[in-house]
């Protein structure tokens, strides 16, 4: 084997090989579709790759094409519906959770069985709960209490309709998402100082100043990051939209049009234009909630 | 501890806030454990049982059949044993490719004289913020281009490293003493060793992070698995069965009775779930881990 020299001469060879394979990786799957995307976003080419040169025509079109920007406006009607939600819900949950007493260790069990049940399974559950007509569980409660009461009863077409499909959905990645985020902010609540609340306590501040005064403040870092993960995360929103409405019922998001414009009607300059577009949008939201958060610390 | 009455006396404010924490715990109980209890209902019950109206909430014996789970590995129509063999090894690989090249480009930054390594880790930084949504069109068409559509490599290639497990691994090994990594080279340790021997053990938690993320990701993988496979390949995963049998489901098509859907549902869950419940701690702290220190 090489003397020392020779292991000194090899540093940086043997270091480049040891980079190689994860950043050939990322190269070839991060960074070459990222400029694939940004090139082919200012060309019209159908699935064949007989691309040219159009400029700002996709963007432009993304603005004149009513179905692009109901892409756009769903997605924000998403994020504004889940962003909060998703937020007051985690941390009610993880305040829920943070006691103990014997018995506790199989509730936060349960609490967590979310974190193991994938997305698509989920979604798959969801469907059969909120089965239209009086076969789902929802519904039948719905139905039994509306005849109990005196009404008709009338079982909602929980996602078969344009009033309700959003709302359900938003329901579904609710369940999913916030069994993940109270299990972070519990885990930051944990190292919150139990003598803060003594002490408050003591000088007679009640829950809710405690919540406004200790909880919050002491959590912020925490609650800001679960915010941005949000927002990007509702920002990236497909799947549930994929499997359950295909974008009908005004479900239709930034990324279903933008796998629908190169999957169905194959304008791959549009997808790819819309593509970018999420990127850049993504990219501006984190940079801004970086510089917000950085205000709470 | 300060006694005080506050802690001591039985007030009718406290049994009002006790009961209400009860009753808002007990909600909770319902809301995240019910989904649960209907996916293994819907995996036993009949096909009558399905379109009886009105519910029945708990089926009587005579409406209880465990048909489907021998039903989805015996019957060629749905492989199962085939599509579970290939979560299995798209999830294994992807946990085994993940840990070693995060490791090893982690360790090339954090501790190995580097030419470049100023240009790398930005680099890594800004395709952290890329989503996988902004470029799934893209990545399928170089993917495709490199002629790996539909193939194994293919569809492990984008989900055998991530740029988040590169950094994490960087940050835990940069906390690592440089002392006992130039006593180990004056030793006569060789770099592959130094990190296999030493560097690893000591970053034990970044690396259950970045295993357990990455055996989720791949058993989990839907969206890429659906683009680069084509309908009914012999690579089918689990996600995608059951995405596409629910999506026929949607519009009254039974590609899949709802019963067996269900099943496969239990399936995909069952092995998660227990992983979960057996290594609770082990599980927390990967998932944490990776929202928090990265």
């Amino acid at each position: 084997m090489g003397g020392l020299s020779g292991r000194r001469f090899s540093e940086s060879a043997t270091g480049w090989l040891f980079l190689t394979p994860g950043a050939a990786i990322i190269g070839a799957c991060v960074l070459v579709p990222t400029l694939i995307a940004l090139a082919l976003s200012f060309t019209q080419c159908s699935r064949f790759l007989n691309a040219h040169f159009v400029g700002f025509d996709n963007y432009l079109q993304i603005f004149r094409d009513r179905e692009c920007l109901s892409a756009f406006g769903n997605t924000l009607y998403y994020l504004l519906l889940y962003v909060p939600l998703n937020l007051a819900m985690s941390l009610a949950v993880a305040m829920l959770l943070n006691r103990q007493f014997p018995g506790m260790k199989i509730i936060r069990s349960i609490y967590f069985v979310p974190v193991a049940v994938s997305g698509i399974v989920a979604v798959s559950i969801f469907r059969f709960i909120f089965n239209s007509g009086a076969t789902g569980p929802v519904n039948a409660l719905l139905t039994s209490l509306q005849s109990a009461m005196g009404f008709d009863p009338q079982p909602v077409p929980w996602l078969w309709d344009s009033h309700w499909a959003m709302l359900t959905i938003t329901f579904i990645t609710l369940w999913k998402s916030t069994a993940f985020f109270s299990i972070i902010i519990l885990a930051a609540m944990q190292d919150v100082p139990r003598d803060l609340y003594e002490a408050a306590a003591v000088d007679g501040a009640g829950l809710a100043s405690q919540f406004a005064h200790i909880t919050v403040p002491s959590l912020m870092p925490i609650l800001m990051m679960v915010a941005t993960l949000s927002i990007i995360g509702a920002f990236r929103i497909f799947e549930p939209m994929f499997v359950l409405t295909g974008g009908r019922y005004e479900t239709q998001t930034i990324t279903l049009k933008a796998y629908n414009s190169a999957f169905q009607t194959g304008e791959l300059g549009l997808a790819n234009a819309i593509s970018f577009s999420l990127l850049i949008i993504i990219l501006l939201a984190t940079l801004a909630m970086n510089s917000i958060s950085r205000r709470f610390e | 501890m300060r006694p005080s009455k506050r802690t001591s006396s039985i007030t009718p404010q406290r049994v009002l806030g006790w009961s209400l924490y009860g009753l808002a715990l007990a909600a909770g109980v319902v809301f995240f454990g019910f989904p649960l209890l209907w996916m293994v209902r819907g995996s036993i019950i009949t096909q009558a049982m399905w379109m009886k109206q009105p519910l029945e909430w708990i089926p009587s014996a005579s409406e209880i059949t465990f048909r489907a789970f021998g039903q989805l590995f015996q019957n060629p129509q749905y492989r199962m044993g085939q599509v579970l063999l290939n979560t299995a090894l798209v999830a294994i690989f992807t946990m085994f490719f993940n840990v070693l090249f995060n490791c090893m480009a982690g360790f090339a930054l954090a501790k190995m004289k580097l030419p470049g390594k100023g240009i790398v880790l930005p680099v890594l930084f800004v395709t952290l913020m890329v989503p996988f949504e902004g470029m799934m069109v893209s990545l399928y068409l170089t993917v495709t281009r490199l002629g790996l559509a539909d193939t194994l490599p293919g569809l492990l290639l984008p989900m055998s490293t991530s740029a988040f497990g590169i950094i994490l691994m960087w940050k835990f090994f940069c906390r690592v003493p440089d002392e006992l990594v130039e006593a180990a080279v004056v030793d006569g340790a060789d770099w592959s060793s130094i990190l296999f021997r030493i560097m690893i053990p000591t970053a034990a938690p970044a690396v259950a992070t970045v295993a357990v993320l990455s055996f989720l990701g791949g058993w989990e993988a839907f969206l890429w698995p659906m683009l680069i496979t084509d309908p009914n390949s012999k690579f089918d995963v689990l996600q995608k069965v059951i995405a596409s049998a629910t999506v026929a489901s949607m519009s009254g098509g039974t590609e899949m009775e709802w019963t067996f859907l269900m099943a496969a549902a239990l399936v995909s869950t069952l092995p998660v779930l227990l992983m979960f419940l057996l290594g609770q701690r082990f599980f927390i702290v990967g998932l944490t881990g990776g929202a928090i220190k990265g």
